[in-house]
């Protein structure tokens, strides 16, 4: 009797183990694929690229018009696609991408130094090498020149292309960039337009500060500096004249956090306030009239210490030539001075960009002078 | 009276505010230029002229806390600053330091 109430307890004890091994494996199977659907949730968060059809996606198009102001959204979006590709791509997915340039017919100063930037800052943060292929260069001349002036194309590891366009119409700077503010290399590219557009010394002095300025503000706040990086977290800077439309651009472009993302983040608590009290006040463009209103006074949290003119100095220069543009576009907003045009975008700019342009004169003696009149777009 | 060439002593395109910014920034300009100054029996004079252009940031920092250091009347008595480039070169600096003696009024 008792023999056979022990073999029993025992068979209990067993099934007992056995039931519980049983839930503690279906346990763990349950477990395994909350886990396994959480990581694929967060995987297409995170990778836009394997959402759907556009998992196929290794080729991307740049527009016939590159242009921030007559073709925002699709110049934004191809830069930010070529950034996502590069990144995803090359880091995780090991795929080869495409970039055809073949439809490029229209771009702008502006555009080709962002170009330029994204491609250079993408390429270091993947660390891989481009190729150029033939039929993905592009056809129109202009284009072809104004990426041969700024050597694009050592990126591809392409040699200069063949054009028709002869130093008579455009002469092109090549990008400056710099980690930390380099007034050597602004002060000399000055002296170089200096030369051939004949500035006052009022304009020179001016042009200086404002560019000084606007790579100190980078710097200071653009990047974010626990995860500072020499390599990629940069300023880029060109300058042009087109002798055709008589005007000559400074175009200065940073691809940190943004204006907005940097005041947001901001280490004063009152400049967060009250940035964040505009945004909700604000009901028509508020980041665009954020803009504006920065340029007009001082809102920094510096203003008894003589600080947070920055972006006043900006317009400056502008109001010397007397007659010029300044436009400043960052994230999802721009702000044309003087015009006073406010504009904001759904695609998202990365980083802030801010042209000068002011018109100039050309006489047969090939001595530029500046001058009043009509301003045309390079941006 | 020691005589300073901007230019030629230290640079002819002056840099950012802070010394962590970038090269010849008004920090590096006060605490290796000016500083000893203030600590010995000198004076100084300093000529811009051929400077590019002076940022605000550039003389806020190099003189301004100097003059609150030791005071307006030794300040002005110890720095000459002058250019032929820009005449209202010293008017502009003086007046960065009046705005930032005022901070703590």
């Amino acid at each position: 009797m008792g023999s056979n109430v022990n073999i029993f307890k025992n068979n209990m004890k067993y099934t007992i183990k056995y039931r519980q091994k049983l839930l503690w494996e279906k346990y763990l199977r349950r477990k395994k694929r909350i886990k396994y659907n959480k990581r694929k949730k967060n995987i297409s968060k995170r990778d836009p690229f394997n959402k759907g059809k556009e998992l196929l996606k290794d080729y991307i198009e740049i527009p016939s018009q590159l242009s921030f102001k007559n073709n925002w959204d699709s110049t934004v979006k191809t830069l930010s696609d070529i950034q996502k590709a590069i990144k995803y791509r090359f880091t995780k997915i090991k795929r080869h991408i495409h970039i055809d340039h073949s439809k490029m017919e229209i771009i702008s100063p502006a555009s080709v130094l962002v170009l330029a930037s994204t491609i250079e800052r993408s390429q270091k943060q993947a660390r891989i090498q481009f190729k150029g292929v033939n039929e993905f260069l592009p056809k129109n001349d202009v284009v072809r020149y104004l990426l041969n002036e700024i050597d694009y194309w050592k990126y591809f590891d392409v040699p200069k292309l063949k054009t028709s366009i002869t130093q008579d119409r455009f002469s092109f700077f090549k990008i400056l960039d710099s980690y930390e503010v380099d007034n050597t290399k602004i002060g000399k590219m000055i002296e170089f337009f200096e030369k051939k557009v004949g500035f006052n010394g009022n304009a020179k002095s001016l042009l200086f500060t404002a560019l000084c300025e606007a790579s100190a503000n980078t710097v200071e706040h653009g990047y974010n500096s626990f995860q500072f990086n020499k390599d990629t977290d940069r300023w880029w800077l060109t300058a042009n004249i087109d002798k055709k439309d008589c005007t000559i651009s400074f175009v200065f472009y940073d691809q940190g956090m943004g204006i907005f993302k940097s005041l947001e983040n901001h280490r004063s608590i009152p400049v967060r306030k009250l940035f964040l009290k505009a945004q909700r006040l604000i009901k028509d463009k508020p980041n665009a009239k954020i803009l504006q209103h920065m340029l007009r006074e001082n809102y920094s949290r510096h203003k008894i210490k003589n600080r947070g003119y920055g972006m006043q100095t900006f317009k400056k220069f502008i109001d010397g030539a007397e007659d010029g543009l300044l436009f400043i576009a960052s994230e999802n907003a721009s702000y044309e001075y003087p015009k006073d045009i406010l504009r904001e975008y759904t695609k998202k700019l990365n980083g802030t960009l801010i042209v000068w342009q002011i018109k100039v004169s050309y006489d047969i003696t090939s001595n530029m002078y500046l001058k009043n009149g009509e301003k045309n777009d390079s941006i | 009276m020691i005589q300073y060439n901007f230019v030629k002593q230290f640079t002819k395109y002056p840099g950012p505010r802070f010394i962590r910014l970038g090269k010849h920034s008004g920090e590096e300009f006060r605490e290796n230029v000016l500083r000893p100054i203030f600590k010995s029996e000198d004076i100084i004079d300093i000529d811009a002229t051929g400077v590019l252009s002076f940022s605000p940031s550039f003389l806020d920092e190099a003189f301004s806390p100097l003059a609150e250091e030791y005071g307006l009347d030794t300040f002005k008595e110890k720095i000459k600053f002058h250019s032929q480039d820009d005449k209202v070169l010293y008017k502009k600096m003086m007046s960065y330091v009046s705005r930032y003696l005022e901070r703590d009024k």
